[in-house]
């Protein structure tokens, strides 16, 4: 059997709960203290959303259609979706079972066809997404969790390089449709594409929004990031597009440092980061008296806001 | 360290740890996280309170589980308690639940209608003038208690112990009360069993022992329900959503169901059979099976007990399976697809289609019959019994996709005190003789039984039961409730007002779920759990560091929970300990002491759920707080097949098997935490307990059974007077159409609403906005047979006691030449105390033996402190069709036979919508009709001078002295 097969299950099972079985793995892997349930609650409940729909989905949100093109990948590769098809650990799981497949199948044209299944699946539902994803975990959470997220990160671009770069972008990505000037479509849509990562090519959790608040002296409004966004911008755009602005930036740099072996899916990211910077960038320029483009539901909003 | 090497480490240490017997990851994936609150932060949880919106204000709750009280299921529930005023603003599912997995049908989240209800009781009531006058005044529970417990304590000390009567609707702490009053030593438990789930029960018990099915749903390949019930009521929720992960997984699923109910529509095949004709329909998959042995061979040959039916019943046959083979075929022959054509009306072509269907199931067939067809019919056990015989045959007993036995999925946890004896005496108000195999207390019988026969209760308590609305012939149990002759004092322990407590002397409130404790364990899939249900305001205030020693201390007024309750009561009456039942409630850690709840739930979650005190140390907190945490522990997952368990050497002690393969062994039994009832099964001679059977040359724990096997021959309906039903066969129901008269049409009454609570749902506003009426389902064919009825138009349906008014719905959803009328619907109030949401006004008038009901006002809007109440658009309640209903007593399992023969008219001139009219001579010429006609004595067929099999399941097993019937011979140790 080849020897990832078994890191990548191992790597999988400290995506889900921590149990008793996670102190014993994270020994082997001398990922430093155990993983505990307040650290996984806050890491995966919390900030960073393990389901690869989260980042390859349009909308940014769990489920839709990229929920859907994973489970039917499950059923084209004649399994039944579990309940959440697009787990981290579900995703990592069926990668395994793939790759030991394709390594201990005796007829060498079946082989060749689990190989391809496992490659393509590596490639379109893992590698597609994961390493943005784990790069992110720098500074969030415990270094248990860091730890994993930096190892699980060497293991899928080895496993990347084992299988060769894939002939076209992951359809995912090939998808996903671009962050939407608000100029043309108004500011829900802005606000939700920025927190898209698929669209805005940043990953941006509630850490960031306490970070960007900090830097930049804005308060800070409880409840979901697009809320806590929007506060941002009524507080005060231009700054607020200025931060955002850097963000785009250092994601732009995170994207093309961090993903040697990632080919075009690489570059498919950093394009999106760029592109955002520089939709920041000339909102920035253009409407620095204020963004003209808040459409009237956000002044609503904002009105009531005050009026408390 | 390199990736590499990292994988050659991970590879290594899972290859030792699997060599070493152990489980290297921790099994099936959790991962479902994305729709609950995570529970780390149940403690401090924040959400945005929707009610001020488009203002985003934020809410603070603390989360705290309990289990749902509105059904058999437990569901768990999460109550979102707010920190700022420690009051309960909502429920929803409880993810650590393995029952129910965080999900919830309507009936668990509308808890909150029933917390906030208006006119819910709150405080204890005392009965002012004459019973059922409906005057009541505000009593202290001291003075309640006192005067409850001192008629118990005389009776007790005057030896009328079997004058105190506990009769309970929906059940609470698994075996509490059947301990109490085991301690008592008082035969007064009386359940609702036989208006419910006796027949299915008696069914599945003459198989195996064990009296109920857990089908593994999600798993099976054939998914096979007998139900016009089952997958809409009785664990509804835990087994919809596992029948749906079942039909993903590519089962399919079969309903026999004469209506089309939520169950049927979800159907791969819907036979819409005549109503009692199912066991032919399930006799015709069986004959096919075994006509073209399609069945398991080696499974009937291991587990069913051919070779006593051969040697008892074809002494003329070698004592060889393939003789036994050869009779099963002749046996059966005749339930051809053509004869349960004749019987069902469903085509015999689709009849084999659906055979077929059944035949690929191999041991993955989850079958499942509780109400329903069981519950409807004369015979109706028979209907459990064929259903299981599909399993039996295909070897789908207890494996994966499979059936299994109930007890072996439940879990009961041995509590702090067990009474070492039970009563010496039986109560023959509950248990006569006519019907000595009956399952559970022929409890619907009461009044009839107390009119003919004479006797007294002393002390009666309903607890959280409603017998004058919910039992068939609520007339005479009003008669029976307001004859202080008969009855000394009636005590209602109910959370809302019902139509029996108008004939209470105490009505006594007692919680809903969020508002006492229970443990549940209930067999829905294949594992066993125990949840918690706890009082939630008391859990909050003790994560907030104030602890609290009494849960009236922080439920709504002054409203109870029943384990504290019946602490209390017991201490009253036997305040000294005298009587020697106060020890039963006594403290340990503090002799002399009551004991206390924490205490008793400490003590049962910290050495009765193996696994639980590991799984609280690794959170740092104890198995209680654990418990009050969570609401849930699973104790097992995968049970697997028990009865194919080799019995370890160490219990093989001394032993000697018997003919018939029984295995016994000096070996005493080993304590076990669990302590779920099972069948008593009887030693040897030389009082050695039974340990096992032989099989195949190994010693197999086998079913709590007489022989140990699946008993597809009973000796018990063999030998007690039943012996041409001691095989699974068909019955005709007493509504089969050669019991009808040419206007008749069966009356099919046992479905329920999947949104409504029995006989809780009055008040719950939501529920009642979803549904709120009952009317009289009408197939088109026998609407333009009756004149051209349409939607809407006024009905009268005749019963053979009486008659009752209400509105047709005309629909294709029903078989023609049957009606149907839900339950839940037609709740009533004499005066102005009630449920105003969900209840009419009503007057009761007395001609003879006549008793006419009718409507003075129906529901509506009303002003209330819940600004909702001026809101109800609807006035419609619905009518009470059972208080029409005769008695039919099943000779064997005792169930009511809920199904009616009726005639169906338009209205008359002088009909009002809920009028209800009934002849209590006809109800009671009808209770003995069946009495004389179909009843086969103890008296007559006892084999052996006792008035019932010891081995069957009973609550409250009496000392085995009280199974004697007068003037016999004692019955042999």
């Amino acid at each position: 059997m080849r020897s990832n097969v078994e890191l990548i299950r191992a790597l999988g099972v400290l995506s889900e709960a921590p149990g008793s079985e996670h102190v014993r793995l994270a020994e082997l892997l001398e990922l430093g203290d155990a993983p505990d349930p307040e650290s996984y609650a806050n890491v995966f409940l919390l900030q960073l959303y393990p389901y690869s729909s989260v980042y390859v989905g349009s909308e940014g949100m769990l489920g839709g259609e990229a929920r859907d093109r994973v489970a039917g990948a499950w059923t084209a590769l004649g399994r039944t979706p579990p309940a959440e098809p697009d787990h981290l650990g579900a995703l990592l799981g069926l990668y395994a079972a793939l790759a030991e497949h394709s390594e201990t199948e005796s007829d060498p044209a079946e082989r060749a066809l689990w190989g391809a299944a496992a490659s393509g699946f590596l490639w379109e539902h893992l590698l597609s997404w994961a390493i943005p994803y784990l790069r992110r975990f720098e500074g969030i959470g415990s270094p248990a969790y860091g730890a994993w997220a930096r190892l699980l990160a060497d293991t899928l671009l080895d496993e990347g390089r084992r299988h060769g770069p894939p002939a076209t972008l992951p359809l995912h990505l090939r998808c996903a449709p671009a962050l939407e000037d608000p100029r043309d479509s108004g500011s829900d849509a802005f606000l939700s594409g920025l927190l898209a990562p698929v669209r805005s090519g940043m990953v941006m959790t509630r850490a960031d929004l306490a970070r960007g608040a900090g830097e930049i002296g804005l308060g800070l409004r409880l409840g979901e990031r697009r809320f806590a966004l929007e506060a941002f911008f009524s507080q005060d755009a231009p700054r607020t597009l200025e931060w955002l602005s850097g963000e785009a930036d250092a994601w732009t740099r995170l994207h093309v440092e961090g993903s040697e072996g990632l080919g075009p899916i690489a570059d498919f990211w950093s394009a999106r980061a760029r592109a955002t910077g520089d939709l920041l960038q000339s909102l920035s320029e253009s409407e620095a008296g204020g963004p003209g483009w808040m459409d009237d539901a956000m002044k609503e909003r904002e009105a009531a806001d005050a009026r408390d | 360290m390199s990736v590499d090497k990292l994988s050659a480490r991970v590879s290594a240490a899972r290859e030792e740890t699997e060599a070493r017997g152990e489980t290297f990851y921790p099994g099936p994936s959790r991962i479902h996280l994305a729709s609950f609150p995570p529970k780390e932060r149940w403690n401090d949880w924040v959400e945005l309170d929707s009610k001020a919106w488009p203002k985003r204000v934020e809410k603070r709750y603390t989360l705290v589980p309990t289990a749902c009280f509105n059904c058999e299921s437990g569901c768990g529930l999460l109550a979102y308690v707010d920190k700022d005023t420690l009051q309960v603003r909502k429920f929803e599912g409880n993810p650590e639940h393995p029952g129910s997995r965080g999900r919830n049908c309507a009936k668990g989240p509308a808890t909150i209608n029933q917390v906030t209800d208006p006119d819910r009781i709150l405080y204890p009531l005392k009965r002012v003038g004459e019973r059922g006058e409906g005057r009541w005044e505000r009593v202290s529970w001291d003075e309640a208690l006192d005067d409850i417990a001192g008629r118990i304590a005389r009776a007790m000390d005057e030896d009328r112990r079997n004058e105190i009567m506990y009769h309970v609707g929906r059940p609470g702490e698994d075996g509490y009360t059947e301990r109490m009053l085991a301690g008592w030593g008082v035969d007064g438990h009386n359940s609702h069993t036989n208006i419910c789930s006796s027949g299915a029960r008696a069914g599945y018990a003459f198989w195996m022992g064990m009296d109920r099915p857990s089908p593994d749903h999600a798993n099976a390949r054939v998914i096979l329900l007998v139900s016009s019930h089952l997958e809409t009521g009785h664990y509804f929720n835990p087994h919809a959503q596992r029948i749906i992960e079942g039909k993903k997984n590519g089962a399919k699923l079969i309903v026999l169901d004469t209506r089309l109910s939520n169950t049927a529509t979800h159907a791969d095949h819907w036979l819409s059979t005549y109503p009692g004709s199912e066991a032919a329909v399930l006799l015709s998959f069986a004959n096919y099976l075994i006509q073209n042995d399609l069945y398991d061979r080696d499974f009937v040959r291991r587990w069913w007990n051919w070779k006593e039916y051969l040697q008892e019943q074809r002494p003329d046959l070698p004592v060889t399976f393939e003789a036994f083979e050869s009779d099963l075929k002749a046996l059966y022959a005749e339930y051809t697809f053509e004869f349960a054509e004749k019987e069902s009306g469903v085509d015999a072509e689709t009849l084999a289609e659906v055979a077929a269907v059944v035949a690929t199931a191999g041991t993955r067939l989850a079958a499942h019959n509780w109400r329903s067809a069981a519950a409807g019919n004369m015979g109706g056990w028979q209907v459990a019994r064929t259903l299981f015989m599909l399993n039996t045959l295909l070897g789908a007993v207890a494996t994966e996709g499979g059936t299994f036995p109930s007890a072996w999925n439940k879990f009961v946890p041995r509590p702090i005190h067990l009474p070492a004896r039970h009563p010496d005496q039986w109560n023959d108000l509950t248990w006569p003789q006519e019907w000595p195999l009956s399952l559970m207390e022929m409890s619907f019988l009461l009044p009839h039984l107390m009119k003919e026969r004479g006797g007294y209760i002393d002390t009666y308590f309903t607890r959280v039961y409603n017998p004058v609305w919910t039992n068939p012939d609520g007339f005479s149990w009003i008669e029976l409730l307001a004859d202080e002759e008969k009855i000394g004092l009636h005590v209602a322990l109910t959370p809302t007002w019902n139509e029996s407590a108008y004939f209470a002397d105490y009505i006594l409130p007692m919680g809903h779920s969020s508002e006492r404790h229970d443990t549940m364990s209930l067999e829905q899939y294949d594992g066993s759990w125990v949840a918690f249900r706890q009082p939630v305001l008391r859990a909050a205030r003790e994560r907030a560091g104030q602890p609290v020693t009494d849960t009236r201390e922080v439920n709504p007024g002054e409203v109870w929970e029943e384990n504290e309750f019946w602490i209390d009561l017991t201490w009253r009456i036997d305040p000294d300990g005298s009587k020697g039942i106060r020890q039963f409630f006594e403290s340990r850690r503090s002799p002399g002491q009551k004991l206390t709840l924490d205490e008793y739930y400490g003590y049962m979650f910290e050495n009765s759920l193996p696994g639980l005190p590991e799984e609280a140390a690794r959170e740092g907190i104890t198995p209680l707080e654990y418990m009050r945490r969570y609401g849930a522990f699973q104790v097992q997952q995968k049970v697997g097949q028990r009865y194919e368990e080799e019995v370890p050497a160490a219990e093989l002690v001394n032993t000697d098997t018997d003919e018939m393969d029984r295995v016994f062994t000096e070996a005493p039994k080993p304590a076990g935490p669990n302590v779920v009832p099972f069948p008593a099964i009887s030693p040897d001679d030389q009082g050695r307990r039974r340990v096992g059977v032989r099989v195949d040359g190994s010693i197999r724990r086998g079913f709590p059974t007489p022989t140990g096997r699946l008993e597809f021959w009973s000796r018990t309906l063999d030998q007690w007077g039943w012996p041409e039903l001691a095989i699974p066969t068909y019955i005709k129901s007493h509504v089969h159409r050669q019991n009808l008269d040419r206007e008749e049409m069966p009356l099919i009454s046992t479905f329920r609403l999947p949104v409504q609570i029995h006989t809780r749902s009055a008040n719950s506003k939501w529920l009642a906005e979803i549904a709120h009426t009952n009317p009289l389902w009408l197939h088109p064919v026998d609407a333009n047979r009756l004149g051209g009825i349409r939607t809407g138009d006024l009905l009268r349906v005749e019963t053979r006691i009486g008659h009752f008014v209400l509105k047709a719905w005309v629909t294709e959803g029903i078989r023609p030449g049957v009606v149907a009328c839900s339950h839940h619907m037609g709740r009533w109030k004499l005066g102005e105390q009630g449920q105003r949401l969900g209840m009419a006004t009503v007057g009761i008038e007395t001609e003879g033996s006549g008793r006419k009901m009718s409507w003075k006002k129906g529901g509506g809007p009303y002003e209330s402190t819940d600004p909702d109440t001026s809101r109800v658009w609807w006035t419609d309640v619905g009518v009470h069709q059972n208080l029409t209903f005769q008695v039919n007593p099943d000779p064997i399992s005792g169930m009511h036979c809920w199904h009616q023969a009726v005639r169906v008219t338009r209205a008359r001139p002088d009909d009002r919508y809920g009028d209800v009219w009934v002849d209590l001579d006809k109800a009671h010429e009808a209770y003995r009709k069946w009495l004389t006609d179909t009843t086969r004595s103890a008296r007559d067929h006892s084999p052996d001078g006792t008035r019932r099999p010891y081995w069957l399941l009973r609550p409250v097993r009496p000392e085995k002295e009280a199974y004697q019937l007068p003037d016999s011979e004692t019955v042999q140790a």
